[in-house]
């Protein structure tokens, strides 16, 4: 890269950063009846998912240790919401189709399960609304437009596409996220992200909403792209962005995966979902009402990483 | 298959549906065009005798407006390269005096050039830009299309507010420093923040990539503050067209939204009152109670931003901005439930048939009012 062009870069980056300098906060809540609190959890340790029995674990809520009732999420049907970035970076990164990769993920869902699909341009589409993953309706996964813009072959053509900045995803994910999920179910929302976004919703707003909401947060993020534009090189990912999408996605106890390919990413984590922990216990010791900060720990297992919710806010 | 010579024939009798559907027919306009329009276009008005070429010229320039509304989903230099050849043309041929048409098709000309003009550089020679965009700013010249706009209609209020609102977008800032105006506004604490980076003291020259990120803060907030300083002569601006009474209920809405971004939080709320004084206008009372919510926000005062929206909410129902607005007050100001309704709230406002939304038009002029003046101007032509 030319040095012209390296300062035209990275003078945008930093102008994104100092245009939304903030600092993310705020965690997340399942909740079932008026005191019954449920955490998910997943323990890994080196590097492999731990199996565990209900003895091993230890939960304080605001500092109060609970009694709990430990319970395999395989057991428990899980609602998918699919999130999409139906723009000219996913098209040029990857090659297979949304259709083809919805398809197979539908496929690896259990008869338990439920899927929707969500994407999202300009604006956002409830493409597929929610229903069992086996009978998810193929003529309506048709209508994702899988073509490039006219003129864009590359990425170093990303920047003469009108759209490109134009994303909707936080209108999106506020969109997955409200999902009033069923007692009884779990709520995996898998974003597929391309970094980039001009919501309605305010950015900072995404966290407070995903530490609310009863879902958990897994994002796949594409790689950060540079285009050409009339200022030089362009970043056209935003990294305040992506550091918000963090946030928010470990809010959930969920995290943010380098989006390599849709399936394995979406595999991976489910699979992990499926090996993770529903906590449950009946709060005692704690006022009901605020926010309720939440430690899960795994006394007997020091060099085991607990994923867990951070917190939730009682009602 | 349609010619450039059929649909100006067409046009020319008034046979507008016609022609509007064999332009949206596929293949007829595509980004290839342009060249083969611009040369049968120019033919047809210079074939016409000395009575009828001001006709021709303007129904060729009314058909250029057509055609750049059908890319005005596309890259802006599509539908530039029509709206720069039909300004171009309109000032060569000038009427005396003007006519009701011309008028027309100077107001919709304005729409037109905003529904693809997203940094008003072609419509009011904003910035700068490269390459084929920076041809189309320099064949307008300056002060861009609505110069030459204001040069023919003097008096023509909505031109008027046209140019104030051109002001009105420059003092936002440009481009990629123009991102979350409900975010950056202009509070005491960031106002301060600002000032001190902008006396940071950052060699002329930078050499490691410390010295680069400082100067940018630095220039970030010079540009910053410049911004703040242009809002109160755009404000001034506003209020010196409150002598038309047509445009009263715009000014109060824009500027309320001025003294928001100066985080004046009561005298905004006051000049968002006032906008259903003066107009019954759907848009401008949608918007009034929009940002009357995101004033509520600001003030922590949950219960009237629900309020507000809710009011917004019956004016246009369905609208994206404040569906997504109410729907964050519900979701984390939960109370009885308010929760629950989130969802359907959101499902129906991104379902295929919800209203374009007012606050995505709102720094886009008029380009909301493009049908209203077509239509007048097609009634003009005839």
């Amino acid at each position: 890269m030319r040095a012209g062009a390296r300062l035209a870069v990275c003078a945008i980056l930093v102008a994104r950063w100092f245009v939304h300098a903030q600092s993310p906060s705020g965690q997340s809540v399942f909740r079932s009846g008026v005191q019954v609190v449920s955490i998910d959890a997943s323990v890994r340790r080196r590097n492999t998912l731990a199996v565990l029995a209900q003895g091993d674990f230890e939960l304080l809520d605001n500092g109060v240790k609970q009694e709990i009732e430990a319970r395999s999420i395989a057991e428990v049907p899980v609602d998918v919401s699919m999130v999409l970035d139906e723009g000219s970076i996913s098209k040029l990164i990857y090659a297979k189709t949304f259709k083809s990769d919805l398809l197979q993920i539908a496929a690896t869902l259990r008869s338990i399960d439920r899927i929707r699909v969500i994407t999202f341009a300009t604006t956002v589409r409830e493409l597929v609304a929610m229903q069992p993953a086996r009978q998810l309706a193929v003529d309506k996964l048709t209508e994702i437009d899988e073509s490039l813009p006219p003129g864009i072959e590359n990425r170093w053509d990303l920047t003469q596409d009108p759209n490109l900045l134009g994303r909707s995803e936080l209108d999106a994910l506020f969109l997955a996220l409200a999902w009033p999920v069923d007692l009884g179910r779990r709520h995996l929302v898998m974003d597929f992200s391309e970094g980039v976004d001009s919501s309605i919703l305010d950015r900072q707003s995404i966290v407070a909403i995903a530490a609310r909401s009863d879902a958990l947060l897994h994002i796949a993020l594409a790689p950060e792209v540079i285009g050409r534009s009339s200022l030089g090189s362009l970043n056209v990912s935003d990294l305040r962005l992506r550091g918000m999408l963090a946030s928010a996605a470990a809010a959930t106890g969920g995290g943010v995966h380098e989006l390599v390919d849709r399936l394995k990413a979406f595999t991976t984590t489910f699979e992990e979902l499926k090996q993770s922990y529903v906590l449950r216990y009946t709060l005692t010791g704690v006022p009901p009402e605020g926010w309720h900060e939440v430690v899960v720990k795994v006394p007997k297992c020091p060099d085991c990483v607990v994923r867990a919710r951070k917190g939730y806010f009682g009602r | 298959m349609l010619s450039t010579t059929d649909a100006l024939n067409l046009y020319n009798r008034g046979a507008y549906v016609e022609c509007s559907q064999a332009l949206t027919r596929l293949g007829v306009v595509d980004s290839k065009l342009f060249p083969v329009f611009e040369k049968e276009a120019n033919r047809w008005v210079k074939e016409a005798d000395s009575s009828s070429v001001e006709r021709r010229a303007l129904v060729a320039a009314s058909v250029a407006l057509e055609i750049a509304h059908l890319f005005r989903e596309q890259r802006s230099e599509r539908a530039g390269h029509y709206l720069v050849w039909a300004s171009l043309l309109m000032r060569k041929h000038q009427a005396t005096p003007q006519s009701e048409a011309e008028r027309y098709w100077y107001l919709a000309s304005i729409a037109g050039f905003l529904e693809v003009d997203t940094y008003w550089k072609l419509t009011a020679g904003l910035g700068t830009d490269a390459g084929e965009f920076q041809d189309l700013m320099w064949a307008l010249g300056p002060g861009g299309h609505l110069a030459a706009a204001w040069r023919r209609f003097p008096d023509e209020p909505r031109l008027l507010l046209a140019r104030v609102e051109a002001e009105e977008y420059l003092s936002q800032g440009l481009g990629a420093q123009r991102v979350e105006p409900f975010s950056d506004v202009f509070t005491p604490e960031r106002l301060q923040d600002l000032r001190m980076r902008a006396a940071a003291r950052v060699p002329d020259s930078v050499h490691t990539i410390e010295e680069m990120v400082a100067r940018s803060n630095r220039d970030l907030a010079v540009a910053a503050l410049n911004h703040f300083r242009l809002i109160p002569q755009v404000e001034s601006h506003f209020q010196a067209l409150e002598r038309y009474e047509g445009l009263r209920g715009e000014i109060e809405l824009r500027v309320g939204f001025l003294e928001f971004l100066l985080a004046n939080w009561g005298s905004a709320l006051e000049h968002f009152d006032r906008v259903a004084a003066f107009t019954d206008d759907a848009y401008l009372l949608y918007l009034s109670e929009y940002f009357s919510g995101r004033t509520f926000q600001k003030l922590d005062d949950h219960d009237a931003a629900i309020s507000a929206f809710e009011r917004a909410q019956e004016i246009i129902p369905g609208a994206r901005s404040v569906a997504v607005q109410l729907g964050k007050e519900l979701f984390l100001n939960d109370r009885a439930g308010s929760r629950d309704r989130v969802y359907p709230l959101l499902s129906s406002a991104f379902a295929a048939s919800a209203p374009d939304d007012p606050w995505r038009l709102y720094l886009r002029g008029d380009a909301r009012l493009w049908p209203v003046y077509m239509a007048h101007l097609r009634e003009a032509l005839k």
